[in-house]
């Protein structure tokens, strides 16, 4: 084995082992979360680093295709695939996962002896959420995102006395069950329409594609859509949303943030790689049905964020919108890489970070945060308060944030190639022009978010001090967003390189 | 070309598949209404044992005795030990059901996927016929699952484990405080 | 006529449109579950039916990975359904309303 062949799967490798020793420590040292904490920190940051890695190999000799029969050369019939996408991906969810396991540090202490549990399960769905982005078989992308999904359903229900969380992990659970089933289903269909699990290589979809020309296009296009339900389904698009706000709201608020985030990372990347790379000939037939789901997505999201008192079911609601603004981003086919990859790495911190105040405020175990938990929040607590706020003009899409630039450069990409249906040159312009209707309706609830931190509080009673961790990852949640607001153009370069191949 | 039925059923084939799907597809459908779950859960078997049947008939013996040993031996179980100790209802319950409004929405959306699926696989597939019976090597899966499917091997591995914490995590008894 | 691989996929398609039904229609959470398990094991007949029409093997192999995917979610969706209802009387999904919004 050459030392080069480990890198591609050294992401996956480096939080499986942190999970091991997570529990492994806790059983030898003792359950005390400031022995195996570190391990597991560790383990984070080593992930993101192996992603480091990976994109130097990929800028310096080019992405590449690997783990097959011995004997039998990587182009032919590949399991693992490293290029861009999946390195890119593989830093962002590094980084992600590790602000994010910092924003769950005092809920672990919350859950007593079961914290190593909680923990290593993180890490082996953060392990999952990136084997569904760095492979080419349709049949691991769905392993991966069992992987993840198994462990989510358990986080979402881990506080099982609470009545909110253990219900909050059965909806999960039941309508995420479905939506593999039918993502699987795609998959099938697919495997019978163009004969090929895999994307690329010998005998894959891509050399289907062009060397066949699809005469019943029935069972191909029934494959196509039910992936998409599926993948819909995890990133939380609308029509196919109506779990998100249950389950954020119910699940621990702690662990909300990494949940909501991470999955929304892998789902887009896997959009990317499945339709963007593997689908590519089929372009015309499947961004129609993205910008539908989009512009619902939209509607649907910021219309619904408008009447809730709940503040962690807005942020669902939001994130329902949000996932339509990166769908605007794909209808460019594969060109809207790039610009899905500036949004929801930004908008992934933003949601850590929401989420991490959100907890300091009502504790990191509750299950409901009514929309009064944050009255007077700047005066009560002006650090949280204040982060708190460039967090929200973040998500709101504010000039000067880094969610303008990303609403913006999705809104670009998606009027820069032509658009099939309805056929004009000036892309889904349409779809524009709602995005942007949208985004200012939408100030309005991430007004009534701020206006009601900068109210005068009820009672001057000082908010508990969050532990350094948590605060941390407040805090490099919010540079972030500022940032990359004022000085976007690194990133805007990174992503230009993150395609899959 | 007319084909009568006496010729129809010379085939082993033929009649083997009718045989096999007629209680796959009433069990499914008891599985699915029926009002007492303990039967929901012996009609699923019958359902089960009829697919594991088929997948012998295509010649996949060894995925047709794991589901029989996977599925009817160790899942069935667990399924009745959900049913005891939720303490579900095991007599007649018309309550186990949504209301007719759900139902009828929900019973054409389904429906209407059936109709297009089918439509595009007999629009893509008709008269391409299959050779049953014969047996896939059961060396030629393992060659393949630990040649070029060891990745998604490992990878279900991990599930495993996965799963292992998260059955432990949320069933163990909590002696040390916490939630 | 003989049969075809068309009739074992439309058969998957037909349990499959069940399950889903299922799912959509009942609410105890056993029978959903069930409803879940048959929709799994349809995509497996269908894997295995295409596998047999192309001649690969690959589907076979797709269809035990689902198998033991299969086996991981019961066991965490019964995890799951124990920590919840044990202490209600029924498995009843229209009894979880401490969520609205």
């Amino acid at each position: 084995m050459q030392g080069g062949a480990w890198l591609p799967i050294a992401f996956e490798v480096v939080l499986l082992v942190g999970a091991l020793a997570v529990l492994l420590v806790a059983v030898v040292a003792g359950r005390d979360r400031r022995f195996w904490g570190p391990a597991a920190g560790l383990a984070f940051a080593g992930a993101a680093l192996a992603g480091v890695l990976q994109w130097r190999e990929v800028s310096t000799s080019g992405a590449g295709l690997f783990f097959t029969a011995q004997g039998v050369s990587f182009a032919k019939s590949p399991m693992v695939v490293m290029d861009g996408l999946s390195a890119f991906g593989a830093i962002v969810l590094g980084l992600v996962g590790f602000v994010g396991f910092l924003a769950a540090w005092d809920l672990v202490a919350k859950v007593g002896r079961r914290g190593p549990e909680l923990v290593s399960l993180l890490l082996l769905s953060l392990a999952g959420l990136h084997m569904m982005m760095a492979t080419p078989n349709l049949v691991v992308i769905f392993l991966g995102l069992e992987t993840a999904s198994i462990s989510f359903y358990v986080v979402a229900g881990f506080l099982r006395r609470q009545k909110g969380s253990a219900e909050s992990s059965f909806k999960y659970f039941l309508l995420g069950s479905l939506a593999s089933a039918l993502f699987l289903y795609g998959v099938a269909l697919t495997f019978a329409a163009t004969g090929s699990l895999t994307l690329y290589g010998g005998n894959s979809i891509r050399d289907f594609f062009s060397s066949t020309i699809v005469t019943q296009p029935g069972i191909l296009l029934a494959g196509m859509a039910l992936m998409l339900v599926g993948i819909a389904f995890k990133v939380s698009a609308a029509p196919f949303h109506q779990w998100a706000p249950d389950v954020y709201q119910g699940a621990p608020t702690g662990a909300v943030g990494f949940m909501a985030a991470t999955v929304k990372i892998a789902g887009f990347a896997a959009l990317a790689r499945i339709f963007g790379a593997g689908l590519v000939s089929q372009v015309d037939t499947w961004t129609p049905i993205v910008a539908v789901l989009a512009a619902v997505s939209m509607v649907v999201g910021t219309v619904l964020a408008l009447v809730q008192s709940d503040v962690k079911r807005m942020l669902a609601y939001s994130g329902v919108a949000h996932a339509g603004y990166i769908l605007t981003a794909m209808t460019a086919g594969v060109a809207g890489v790039p610009a899905m990859w500036f949004y929801v790495s930004t908008y992934a911190f933003m949601v850590v970070g929401g989420f991490a105040v959100l907890s300091t405020v009502s504790g990191s175990d509750s299950s409901k945060v009514p929309l009064d938990d944050l009255k007077g929040l700047v005066k009560r607590s002006p650090e949280m308060g204040w982060l708190m706020t460039f967090v929200v003009l973040g998500m709101s899409g504010m000039p000067f944030f880094a969610g303008f630039v990303a609403k913006v450069f999705s809104f670009v990409t998606a009027t820069a190639v032509p658009a099939p249906w309805p056929a004009n040159d000036h892309g889904y312009l349409w779809l524009v022009v709602l995005g942007v209707v949208m985004s200012v309706v939408g100030l309005a609830f991430y007004f009534r978010i701020i206006g009601t931190m900068f109210s005068t509080p009820d009672d001057q009673a000082e908010l508990q001090e969050a532990g350094l961790p948590v605060r941390f990852a407040v805090i490099v949640s919010a540079v972030i967003t500022v940032a990359f607001g004022i000085v976007p153009w690194p990133l805007i370069e990174a992503v230009r390189d993150a395609f899959p191949i | 070309m007319t084909v009568s039925i006496a010729d129809w059923f010379k085939e082993t084939a033929n009649w083997v598949f009718i045989l096999l799907a007629i209680p796959t597809l009433l069990g499914a459908w008891r599985t699915v209404t029926s009002n007492n779950i303990v039967r929901s859960v012996l009609y699923l078997v019958v359902s089960l044992g009829g697919a594991a049947a088929m997948f012998l008939s295509l010649g996949a013996a060894f995925v047709g005795w794991t589901v029989v040993l996977v599925y009817i031996g160790a899942v069935i179980i667990l399924f009745l030990i959900g049913i005891m100790i939720t303490r579900a209802p095991l007599g007649m319950k018309a309550e186990l059901s949504h209301a007719s409004n759900v139902r009828m929405p929900a019973a054409l959306l389904s429906l209407s996927m059936f109709v297009l699926v089918a439509w595009g696989l007999i629009d893509a597939f008709s008269n391409t016929a299959i050779e049953p019976f014969e047996p896939t090597p059961t060396s030629d899966i393992a060659n393949l699952i630990f040649s070029r499917f060891v990745v998604p091997f490992e990878v279900v591995s991990i599930v495993l484990l996965a799963a292992l914490i998260g059955g432990i995590a949320l069933a163990r008894r909590d002696d040390g405080g916490g939630a | 006529m003989t049969v075809t691989v068309t009739w074992y996929l439309v058969l998957a398609a037909a349990l499959f449109s069940m399950g889903a039904a299922g799912v959509l229609i009942r609410r105890n959470a056993l029978i959903m579950f069930m409803s879940i398990e048959l929709m799994l094991n349809s995509v497996n007949l269908t894997f295995v039916a295409v596998s047999k029409h192309l001649g690969l093997i690959e589907g076979q192999v797709a269809a035990l990975f689902v198998m033991v995917i299969a086996a991981a979610e019961v066991t965490v969706g019964l995890a799951i359904i124990v920590a919840i209802f044990r202490f209600r009387s029924s498995a009843n999904v229209d009894e979880l309303s401490e969520l609205r919004g």
